[in-house]
């Protein structure tokens, strides 16, 4: 608890009102103990939407966008603000888990069983 | 006999994958960039770079740069040697260009390379190369960075400073820190905010490794960071320790701001790699950045801009048991919030308020305000994740290929790894990169020209009209001049941008006024002898729109003063001088001009003088700056080059010094408080501005003298306590004709107008009362201008509601319940609609019983530095003493005149006689018939004036009707409607003959209404068979006729009535003699403290009545006498004077100063001056020619020139750094930059500590071979 409310101190503190309106969000979303994954896929959500929320608050259609572009497009702000913010929570919360132990070593483990050596490995060689 | 055949084994050829990728990525990077227009430069950084860099490397070693294109960029040299090297080996400028791009773009992929080899432990292929191909070709490489490219170096560098800081921390070895250092060193020095923001990455990751992953010991992280850092200190010292901090902060404070910087950097706009304010302007001949438009325009791009941060998040998210992976991700957060700054502008964050803060009171941080340069480790951070993401996911479908319905999904992979690659560097491949400033080769014309200059200098300058911001040439562009090209000719130019300390910046924008703003010009000479320069160099084929500045018609006003000679001309007549369309029509005076003029053009300094000098003879004092000293020359008072000193750089002891060399003090109204723009080089600045006031955040004029306020012209108020509004004139330029205070003047001619270009509603206008008024009425007057107009107001008190009224064209009344209120606040709610979005405003805001009078408080530092020490004042009494006004006229040719008379209130140090002289001109545009009619032939007792001249032509006046000859007329500017009035003393009359003037097509006016003082008009038709109006009745007593025209001929062309002859009886105006002067003029448009001033036009009337400028002087030479204390001067009216002089000269004796001595100057490798002075037999004044900077010294066998008493160095001669020396006999003087000596010591720790780097990075690497 003590880590979100800092978080949304400092979700305050770099974006405002906004911030603290998604950090509200994040709140209400941890109420409901979703696991780490679901923050993630928010992340992604958000950010994926963003474009489209460009395109739809509308590109430029004259030789120069102007200076109000950006805010012209808040909803693609706010989108990838609340990506931002949601990733940022989800890598919080992987942090405060203990590490696995091939973290440790630096290796890449890929989730699934029956694991081969990459074929677009060569000389695979550990750290200097 | 067997045959044995032997098989011989076919040598197996096996690629190294390894080698394949490195070729691959130095073709990939290296090869794009000679795609785009083969053979063209880029204008990028700086010109010198490319086309001079040896003589640019000889110049890095000297911290003080006399050249204007070389203040910011003293300390580029480690980039420029590598340029410098290619150019040596015989490449063509536009192949070295690329190839330096190429070789930015591959170091910077191979670092992106080695960094993922690194952080991931294993040598693969997929996740290094498209990381360094993702990281090197975004929109920031190509909307900014090759634009820019030195500055550019440290986006290239990051990669290695990171790469080197993960393996020093995993490693002892002092190899890692040393490389560290020495990847700094390469970064160069030419920004700080770039260098600056790439610590941030090895900063960011020490601090993970020591405090979450726990890979590294604080102590460890410690060693590495404090070798590093000495490093970095030592190898960058040469720029770390010794800038030139007041140039730093003139970039500081008159470049970009934060709320421009971070207009667009929304998070949207920053997370791809977007949000750079350039990127979105543009103006109407296209965007200022088009590589980047396609980024902002097209859907696929804007689409695969996301692709980055969207798979960055994915790998963030999937790639487990790489937790380096979620750093990389918190990188990136915080750069793109740290992009975003302070956006949104107008409401930031606590985030972006505390930037802004800190902006404001360290300037340290103010440098970092280009939070868009944050884009490098945005990128990196983006394309580590995704190429770590794109290696994972290709692993992920491999290990399940064996699935047939997965089968598609690796080509899939790969088709999109090459899209998003591909998508960035679309503006390479297509060969779109091509920025707005780039250029063929430099034409010959151009190549002859700079020959020319090169042979003919030596100790002169050449001076290139007319400047711009970034001016652009017909034929391409550089980012300069095309002097820039060739640095040798010793190039001058009025650059806007404040440069040093303003002195040099303010002359040169004196000495361009007349062509920029459009004023006439006679004695330009006196300024440029006073630079130095001997050549003034027309560059007649500058496209001027595009570069906002004069064209080749405005740089006439040089070409005819009479002060300079013809010289020389290149090219071909009409060559680049002119644009096939969007310029003057070829048929029009401006079309035929340009279509003859050479593309260069080049005029003589006659007798110009060193720009290394001695003078001598009694010395200028000017009150004022550079525009004060231009109009001093205009009065012939500098036309023997006697040295100049600003008051406002004096202490008292040099004026009581002055005091044995018989100085004239001169008092102008120049260095006016007025907010600029140093952006532009006309259309620039504001109305003066009263003590205090400020523009917004706008800076005030060029801060010269330490802005004291006594320095500076000031606007006073009499009558209210102030005048002000929510804006003035259009956002784009300054309008001062349509300042606030026009609309309290009494001059329906002049207005305040409001919101050109714009749409706003709600732009107020207020004057706050000196106590409070009981007011229930004010009367406003809306102009009759073409467009849109005001349609209805808001009256705002201090107490009581606010009143609403809609108004119309001329003159309304609103009338409402008696209040009592501070001020009065005229706000706009309702324009009218028009196609064409002029400025809207009033005429007028009368308000009863209020009467407001604007006048301009000239400088007073003379006198207040005087006062208190009696040899200071006792100089100031016992020397001459002038007054010189300038009336404050236009600031382009197209633009109105600020003031329209002289009203400025002055002070006098003690009882004097002063002469009057000056220069007018015939205010034919405001002048009424009879004003005109009173100035060229005194006072009469019959006045005729109209409602309109045509053109305003004076010869079409009203009394053109009354003198009896039938060949002039009065002449209207609109037929029915315009009418004619005769005042005289009363008399009885019983008809009136009117002759109408001869239309193309007959007599014009075909029907009258005659109207007296007493009785009924009369109405009366043309006789056709006289042609003219016989007009009988009844004997009638009246003081007055006024004739109106009710119709004219249908068949005439052009809507104009005239009236050839009014014959009344007895009432004529005989015309005057075009040879004669007119009569003395003595009423209230000449007063001194209220009391007429009679002034003599020396000019015959027909000169006065062509337009043409004239002088003035008092009427029988009288002179002015003065008493001691404030005095007040007003002149205007049909008179409209364009400069007056008030002069009282004191007898000196009769002694001729001595010439100054002969002096030999040799200029040392490091800036530093060594004079030989001989047989100086008097003080004189040494002028360096480099503009005044508080930091040099000057020495004669190891004892300071001028010590503290006298101040030490000098502003002379309006700009140039200078000594009095008033040593007698021959020696030596030396002149140094005091941080030249640091500058130099740096430089040389620096090179040691490289030496020791190359030193230990050998040894190490040897080591390890072992």
């Amino acid at each position: 608890v003590r880590r979100l409310v800092l978080y949304i101190a400092a979700l305050w503190f770099f974006s405002g009102p906004l911030g603290l309106a998604i950090g509200m969000g994040l709140l209400l979303i941890w109420s409901l103990r979703p696991p780490t994954w679901a923050y993630w896929l928010g992340a992604l959500l958000c950010l994926t939407a963003a474009p489209l929320a460009i395109m739809a608050e509308g590109l430029p259609s004259g030789p120069t966008a102007g200076p109000n572009f950006g805010t012209s497009h808040p909803v693609a702000h706010v989108l990838v603000a609340s990506s931002l913010a949601f990733a940022g929570f989800a890598a919080i919360l992987e942090l405060s888990k203990k590490p696995a132990a091939g973290d440790a070593a630096q290796a890449t483990q890929v989730s699934e069983p029956g694991d081969q050596p990459s074929p677009t490995d060569h000389d695979a060689a550990g750290p200097a | 006999m067997s045959v044995m055949t032997v098989e011989v084994p076919r040598p197996v050829v096996r690629v190294n994958p390894r080698l394949v990728m490195w070729v691959a990525l130095a073709v990939a990077t290296i090869g794009p960039m000679f795609i785009p227009a083969p053979g063209r430069y880029f204008a990028d950084t700086q010109d010198t770079l490319w086309f001079a860099p040896g003589w640019h490397l000889r110049h890095s070693l000297t911290i003080f740069q006399p050249d204007v294109f070389l203040l910011e960029w003293p300390t580029v040299g480690v980039s420029v040697a590598l340029i410098w090297l290619l150019k040596s080996i015989g490449l063509s400028l536009w192949v070295t260009q690329r190839i330096w791009y190429g070789l930015l773009a591959f170091a910077g992929a191979a670092g992106t390379v080695l960094l993922v080899q690194e952080l991931r432990g294993r040598r693969t292929l997929i996740a290094p190369a498209s990381a360094g191909l993702l990281y090197v070709f975004t929109p920031f490489t190509f909307g900014y960075g090759l634009l820019y490219s030195i500055v550019f170096v440290p986006y290239f560098v990051l990669p290695w400073l990171l790469l080197v800081t993960v393996r020093g921390l995993r490693s002892p070895s002092l190899l890692w820190p040393v490389l560290f250092g020495l990847s700094s060193f390469l970064m160069g020095a030419s920004n700080g905010a770039a260098q600056i923001y790439a610590l941030i990455p090895p900063i960011g990751y020490g601090l993970w490794a020591v405090f979450v992953e726990r890979t590294v010991s604080p102590r460890a992280a410690l060693r590495f960071a404090a070798i590093a850092g000495g490093f970095v200190a030592t190898l960058n010292a040469y720029w770390l320790f010794a800038p030139r901090l007041v140039d730093i902060g003139n970039v500081i404070q008159y470049s970009e701001q934060p709320k421009t910087i971070n207009q667009v950097s929304s998070y949207s706009e920053s997370i791809r790699g977007l949000g750079h304010w350039q990127y979105y302007g543009g103006d109407k001949f296209g965007p200022w950045v088009p590589m980047v438009r396609r980024y902002l325009t097209a859907p696929a791009f804007v689409l695969l801009g996301f692709a980055m941060p969207v798979a960055a998040i994915l790998t963030a998210w999937l790639v487990r048991g790489w937790r380096t992976r979620l750093f990389f991700f918190f990188l990136a957060a915080g750069a793109v919030v740290g992009m975003a700054g302070i956006f949104p502008s107008d409401s930031p964050a606590p985030f972006g308020r505390l930037l802004l803060l800190s902006y404001r009171h360290v300037t340290a941080l103010a440098g970092l305000r280009t939070t868009y340069k944050l884009a490098g480790v945005l990128n990196l951070s983006l394309a580590v994740l995704a190429g770590v993401g794109l290696e994972e996911a290709w692993r992920w479908v491999v290990v399940r290929r064996r699935r047939a319905w997965t089968a598609f999904r690796q080509p899939m992979l790969a088709a999109a790894a090459v899209a998003v690659i591909g998508a960035n560097a679309f503006p390479l491949w297509t060969g779109e990169y091509r920025p707005v400033r780039t250029s063929p080769a430099i034409p010959e014309y151009w190549r002859s020209a700079l020959r020319y200059l090169q042979q003919s200098n030596g100790e002169y300058l050449s001076f290139f009209a007319p400047g711009a911001l970034q001016p652009m040439y017909r034929w391409g562009s550089l980012l300069g001049t095309v002097a820039e090209a060739e640095p040798t000719v010793h190039p001058l130019y009025a650059w806007p941008f404040p440069e040093g300390n303003h002195y040099r910046t303010n002359m040169l924008a004196a000495v361009e006024r007349p062509y920029q703003a459009g004023v006439s010009s006679t004695r330009a000479a006196v300024l440029f002898r006073y630079l130095g320069v001997d050549r003034i160099v027309l560059q007649n084929d500058i496209d001027w729109q595009r570069s906002n500045t004069a064209s080749p018609v405005d740089l006439l006003a040089l070409a005819l003063d009479p002060s300079l000679q013809g010289g020389l001309s290149f090219g071909q007549p009409g060559q680049n001088t002119f644009a096939a369309t969007g310029d003057a029509p070829p048929d029009s005076d401006a079309g035929r001009i340009e279509r003859s003029l050479r593309p260069v053009q080049i005029l003589a300094v006659p007798n110009p003088v060193s720009a290394i000098r001695a003078e001598s003879g009694p010395p200028v004092v000017v009150s004022g700056d550079a525009f004060g000293l231009s109009a001093v020359a205009e009065q012939g008072l500098l036309d023997s080059n006697p040295p100049v000193l600003y008051s406002g750089t004096l202490n008292q002891a040099l004026i009581a010094t002055l005091g044995k060399e018989h100085p004239l003090f001169v008092i102008t109204d120049s260095n006016r408080r007025a907010a600029h723009r140093f952006n532009l080089v006309r259309d620039n600045t504001t109305y003066t501005l009263a003590p205090g006031e400020v523009v917004e955040d706008r800076p005030i004029g060029w801060g010269l003298f330490g802005d004291r306020p006594e320095t500076q012209t000031t606007a006073i108020l009499e009558g209210v306590k102030g005048i002000s509004a929510s804006g003035y004139g259009s956002v784009f330029l300054d309008q001062p004709q349509y300042r606030p205070a026009r609309a309290f003047d009494d001059d329906d001619r002049t207005s305040w107008l409001v919101g050109g270009l714009e749409h706003r509603l709600g732009d107020w206008i207020q004057t706050t009362f000196e106590r409070p008024l009981d007011l229930a009425s004010v009367r406003l007057t809306v102009p009759a201008v073409f467009g849109r107009m005001v349609r209805s107001v808001q009256l705002e008190f201090s107490t009581g509601p606010p009143v609403r009224a809609q108004v119309h064209r001329g003159s309304n009344e609103i009338t409402f319940q008696t209040r009592a209120t501070a001020f009065l606040r005229v706000r706009i709610v309702g324009v009218t609609t028009q196609a064409f979005d002029n400025p809207v405003g009033f005429s007028e805001i009368s308000i009863p019983g209020l009467h407001v009078q604007e006048w301009v408080r000239v400088p007073s530092d003379l006198l207040r530095t005087a006062t208190g020490s009696p040899l200071a004042m006792g100089t100031v009494h016992s020397s001459s003493l002038a007054y010189v006004f300038e009336r404050a006229r236009k600031q382009s040719p197209l633009s109105g005149d600020q003031e329209l008379g002289i009203a400025r209130q002055f002070e006098v140090p003690e009882s004097r006689s002063l002469t009057f002289a000056g220069s007018a001109h015939l205010d034919s545009t405001g002048a009424s018939d009879d004003e005109i009619d009173r100035l060229i032939a005194g006072p009469s007792d019959i006045q005729a004036t109209s409602s309109s001249r045509l053109s305003d032509i004076p010869s079409f006046r009203a009394s053109a009707a009354l003198d009896g000859d039938p060949e002039t007329a009065w002449i209207s500017a609109g037929d029915a409607g315009e009418w004619i009035r005769v005042r005289f003393p009363a008399r009885s009359l019983n008809h009136l003959v009117i002759l109408p003037a001869m239309g193309s097509q007959g007599r014009r006016i075909q029907r009258i209404e005659v109207s007296f003082s007493e009785g009924e008009p009369i109405i009366a038709s043309i006789d056709d068979r006289t042609g003219s109006f016989d007009v009988r009745f009844p004997p009638r007593g009246t003081s007055e006729v006024q004739v109106r025209v009710l119709d004219t001929a249908p068949s005439e062309p052009f809507k104009t009535a005239g009236i050839a002859e009014l014959q009344i009886p007895g009432v004529t105006l005989p015309p005057v003699a075009g040879e004669d002067e007119p009569p003395c003029l003595r009423d209230q448009t000449f007063s001194m403290d209220g009391v007429p001033v009679g002034v003599q036009i020396e000019a015959p009337i027909s000169d006065v009545l062509g337009g043409k400028s004239f002088s003035l002087s008092a009427c029988e030479s009288a002179s002015l006498s003065l008493g001691k204390g404030v005095h007040r001067l007003l002149a205007g009216g049909a008179l409209q004077p364009d400069s007056i002089r008030l002069m009282s000269l004191r007898e000196s004796p009769e002694q001729v100063s001595p010439p100054p001595p002969p002096i030999s100057v040799r200029h040392g490798n490091d800036g530093a001056l060594e004079v030989d002075v001989f047989g100086a037999r008097a003080p004189f004044y040494l002028v360096t020619g480099n503009e005044w900077s508080p930091e040099w010294r000057a020495s004669t066998d190891g004892n300071p020139i001028g010590g503290r008493s006298i101040g030490g160095s000098l502003v002379l001669d309006g700009s140039s750094l200078g000594w009095r020396v008033d040593r007698a006999g021959s020696y030596h003087i030396s002149i140094r930059y005091g941080p030249q000596g640091s500058y130099s010591s740096t430089i040389l720790l620096s090179a040691e500590a490289l030496i020791l780097t190359l030193v230990i990075v050998v040894v190490q690497i040897a080591r390890r071979r072992t």
